[in-house]
């Protein structure tokens, strides 16, 4: 089940053009924005904050036409997974380059390395996954969504999602088993 | 059912139906792989959660610029609003008081020359010298004005007059 949330003060404050307001809004959801672009760009940082930078021009641009169809978070995070794409397409020869060129890593013996490693794999791992598994695993595991939320937001179906995180998830642990030989 | 498929189910466990949930815990009590398998890809699911636990400095974000207004753009469109407005509101005006078209007087035609009185051979032919409109025959002038309900008749007698 979905909850509908009103749009709340700040965002009807920012839609009716108030510069206060829209720069609360992004104080509000720069972690959210920063977080899921994050894992979603495959430039890292550089490319997540320029993901950041186009989320926050678009809901400027856009906020009149934002017509309190579910959340306003789930608004945020479709122009989030939107953004990031654009970006990666722009950029894909580059990245196809830089994902060969990752050499394989060997586990330290200390557990909260291998604990540690293990993130940075599953973190390489994602960035090699088909964009909408993607986007799916990033919504639901990463940002904590239901399934449900991420079948809004991906304007898809729970069916559909839930396929797209189960594959997701099995290639991840393949692609760290294999690294890890 | 085979292992894979079971594995595809044990991959969305927390989204499984409670049917699809007792099923699945009822094969892995008898599968020691699938058991294995779970227990790799939950280490695995717990390292890609504590990726969403990063924290950002934040970023600078620069407020969005209002768009800029071309004002001599801007005037230049109004200039063409107002013209064509002026434009439309005199075509109106005339399409409902027409104002027919001025008639100038049309000067009597004068008769041909007498062609039998000049030094051609061969007279011409009788039928085309019938056709001659009589002198005294009247004129019926039709004058079409913008509006095509309004037509003016302007009747002219043998003289011109």
């Amino acid at each position: 089940v979905i909850a509908l949330e009103l749009p709340n003060v700040t965002v009807r404050l920012a839609r009716a053009g108030d510069a206060a307001a829209f720069e609360q809004l992004v104080r509000d959801h720069q972690r959210l924005v920063m977080g899921t672009a994050m894992r979603l760009v495959n430039g890292g940082r550089a490319d997540a904050e320029d993901a950041a930078q186009q989320v926050f021009l678009r809901v400027y641009q856009n906020l009149n036409r934002y017509r309190d169809e579910g959340t306003f978070t789930h608004w945020l995070y479709r122009i989030t997974v939107n953004v990031c794409r654009d970006i990666n397409r722009k950029s894909r020869v580059l990245n196809f380059v830089v994902l060969k060129e990752t050499p394989s890593l060997a586990v330290p013996a200390d557990e909260s390395l291998v604990a540690e490693q293990r993130r940075k794999l599953v973190a390489e791992a994602l960035a090699e996954l088909p964009e909408k598994e993607r986007a799916s695993i990033v919504l639901r595991d990463i940002r904590g969504l239901e399934t449900s939320e991420v079948a809004v937001i991906l304007r898809s179906t729970e069916a559909t999602v839930r396929s797209q995180i189960s594959s997701g998830r099995r290639k991840i642990k393949e692609i760290i088993e294999r690294r890890m030989r | 059912m085979n292992c894979d498929k079971w594995q595809q189910l044990a991959a969305v466990r927390d989204d499984l139906s409670p049917a699809e949930s007792a099923a699945l815990d009822a094969h892995l009590e008898s599968c020691a792989a699938c058991r294995a398998w779970q227990l790799e890809l939950d280490a695995t699911l717990q390292a890609l959660r504590q990726l969403g636990e990063e924290e950002f400095a934040p970023i600078a974000i620069p407020p969005p610029a209002l768009p800029r207004i071309n004002w001599p753009a801007l005037a230049a469109a109004a200039a063409v609003i107002v013209m064509l407005g002026a434009a439309a509101e005199r075509w109106f005006e005339v399409t409902r008081n027409p104002v027919p078209l001025p008639v100038t007087r049309i000067a009597p035609i004068p008769p041909p020359p007498d062609l039998r009185q000049t030094a051609r051979p061969t007279p011409l032919p009788t039928r085309r010298r019938a056709r001659r409109p009589q002198k005294t025959e009247p004129l019926l002038i039709k004058i079409q004005t913008n509006d095509p309900q309004v037509v003016v008749y302007w009747l002219v007698d043998g003289n011109g007059q």
